[in-house]
């Protein structure tokens, strides 16, 4: 019998993620609807950094299109894949999702209604924030029913599917009366990343940054949480503080995210699960692994997105969730099959 | 550490109580065995005693320190509690399923430190399965999981030991080797208390016993004065014939009707 695990060291995981992702923003940098020579992306990258750089079109198209957008990906997937991993530790279940408490679904009504509204009495910016200020709305409110429950995840999961529900329903009751804007809101809410600038990098970035941050810091203590509320208690966690503490980062960070790209599924659910397999459920290194692994898969799907069609563009949510369902089937029948090996 | 509850009530709903003006005192160096029929109140007495759950009265004294003025990590230093259940679908290792008993020992930052992997190992020797360290948790017999908790609490290195039902998952050999266990710890000077319902072999083990039922303490001291015919008869609602042979075991023949 042979019980031991064949896990894969943190270090090695991380490391290759590293590589991966570094090669993939290469590639990035260089394909698209005008393909670079590799020559012609140094020079664009150095003169980036030079004080009197001569804008040619590379240039631009690295600077201006491809680089926030790079940059991005790799923030937007990093922060799902950890939001991801915050709601599986959240509520024990490695199928959770960080859309799973009605975030995504509450960000989204609030972007369709500030694209709706956005043009007739509202600045275009304000999309996000609309969108960003419902996300965290309907977490707040499925955190109040959820507060009275004694199974405080359990009854959060439940409020979540509730709200969520909700939310989408209005959404498509707002859809139905769109009109001729139905297109544009259509392509917002698949997912994508073909807005992406500058400003949304900067916006991102601490969000993503911030979530990294506190999750290294809860990692021993979510490594407790995975016994079960009571016994982590028994053990020194203070649970309805780490509780709190994850909803709050998955819901800001998960927000932010659909405020700025969208609903791009399946992330969030199958890179830390899969990384989970693949190393444990050592929080401490799962987390750098699952951010790196966001990054990847999100960065890969978005090169994908914008050249299998080029010069037309796929909504990379699609892909995502293309590519995303039959490895989440696998998940499931894998985990109901008898395990031989770990 | 001395732990005593004093006049504990305590309701999940208003209305239907579970511990009734309860009070028990566990001394250091004693082991204390807590019986008592099936929902009868003896694991929530076990989550007052570490100040998991709040009692609407009566209130619960670590030494002199009411154990509600301690934090989760606090109490954790202090009190260790082996559960009944733990979920098994965790990829842990042993190791790493024993080495969250070192979590309360960390500050805000903490690291684990080669301190922490030297006490999980000797925790996991301690109890026989130093050799399980880099076994998969979830594929470990029921037993050897249930030696794992038991290590990740003397990770723990609490003082005092709270047990809810310990020997549920262990053959007769296993049982006898835990309560030799909780013997020698309670030599060092540990406190613990074990929720039992095996009245023929942790007498042999307990210096004291604590009869629960209803929500009520029946009654409480020696194992010999505790576990009379009279006591277990009322506690758990069957007929019993009780001859004990000094003060440590017993013959016992029981019938389903009293």
């Amino acid at each position: 019998m042979s019980c031991r695990p064949h896990w894969i060291e943190a270090k090695w995981v991380v490391s290759a993620l590293l590589v991966a992702l570094l090669l993939l923003c290469g590639v990035a940098l260089a394909v698209g609807s005008a393909s670079l020579r590799p020559s012609e992306v140094a020079d664009a990258l150095w003169n980036a950094v030079r004080a009197d750089a001569p804008s040619n079109p590379a240039t631009r198209i690295v600077l201006d299109t491809r680089l926030p957008r790079i940059l991005l990906a790799i923030l937007v997937g990093a922060g799902l894949a950890m939001g991801g991993l915050a709601a599986q530790t959240l509520f024990r279940n490695p199928l959770a999702s960080p859309y799973i408490v009605g975030v995504s679904n509450g960000a989204a009504l609030g972007a369709v209604a500030g694209i709706l509204a956005a043009g007739a009495w509202l600045p275009f910016a304000a999309v996000p924030t609309l969108s960003v200020l419902a996300g965290l709305a309907v977490a707040g409110v499925v955190f109040l029913f959820a507060r009275r429950g004694r199974h405080f995840g359990h009854s959060l999961l439940l409020a979540g599917i509730a709200i969520s529900a909700f939310c989408s329903a209005v959404t498509a009751g707002t859809l139905y009366l769109a009109g001729e804007r139905l297109a544009t809101l259509v392509f917002w809410l698949m997912g994508g990343l073909w807005q992406a600038n500058w400003r949304d990098v900067g916006i991102m970035l601490p969000v993503t940054a911030g979530c990294f941050a506190t999750l290294t810091f809860l990692a021993p203590a979510m490594n407790v949480a995975l016994v079960g509320e009571r016994s982590s208690r028994d053990l020194g966690v203070h649970v309805r503080r780490l509780q709190i503490s994850l909803l709050g980062i998955l819901a800001i960070t998960t927000a932010v995210a659909v405020s700025l790209t969208g609903v791009i599924g399946f992330i969030g659910l199958v890179v830390p699960h899969l990384l989970r397999l693949l190393m444990g459920a050592d929080h401490r290194g799962l987390l750098p692994a699952s951010a790196l692994g966001g990054a990847v898969l999100l960065l890969a799907a978005d090169t994908l997105a914008r050249t299998v069609a080029a010069p037309a563009e796929i909504p990379v949510g699609i892909l995502t969730a293309l590519v995303g369902a039959p490895i989440f089937l696998w998940l499931l029948q894998r985990r109901n099959a008898p395990r031989t090996t770990a | 550490m001395r732990i005593r509850a004093e006049n504990l009530h305590f309701a999940y709903h208003a209305g239907h109580p579970v511990l009734k003006d309860v009070s028990v005192e566990v001394r250091p160096g004693t082991v204390t065995a807590l019986f008592g029929p099936n929902g009868c109140g003896k694991s929530t007495l076990l989550r007052c005693l570490n100040g998991s759950l709040r009692p609407q009265a009566g209130k619960v004294l670590l030494e002199d320190r009411d154990v509600l003025t301690l934090t989760p990590r606090e109490a954790a230093r202090r009190i260790a509690v082996v559960p009944q259940d733990t979920p098994t679908d965790i990829p842990f290792t042993a190791r790493q399923m024993a080495m969250l008993g070192r979590y309360a020992h960390w500050d805000a930052w903490g690291q684990e430190t080669p301190d922490d992997a030297g006490i999980v190992q000797e925790s996991l020797a301690r109890m026989g399965i130093a050799d399980l360290a880099g076994r998969l948790f979830s594929e470990l017999s029921g037993g050897e999981r249930q030696r794992v908790i038991l290590a990740r609490a003397l990770a723990q290195q609490a003082q005092v030991l709270l047990l809810d039902e310990p020997t549920s998952h262990l053959d007769i050999a296993h049982q006898l080797e835990l309560y030799h266990l909780a013997r020698r710890l309670s030599d060092e000077g540990k406190t613990v208390l074990m929720v039992c319902h095996d009245v023929f072999v942790a007498p042999m083990f307990a210096d004291a016993a604590v009869l629960l039922a209803d929500g009520k303490v029946l009654s409480a001291g020696a194992p010999r004065d505790v576990l009379t015919e009279r006591n277990v008869a009322r506690a758990y609602g069957i007929g019993a014939r009780i001859a004990w042979e000094g003060t440590s075991s017993f013959r016992a023949a029981f019938t389903s009707m009293p």
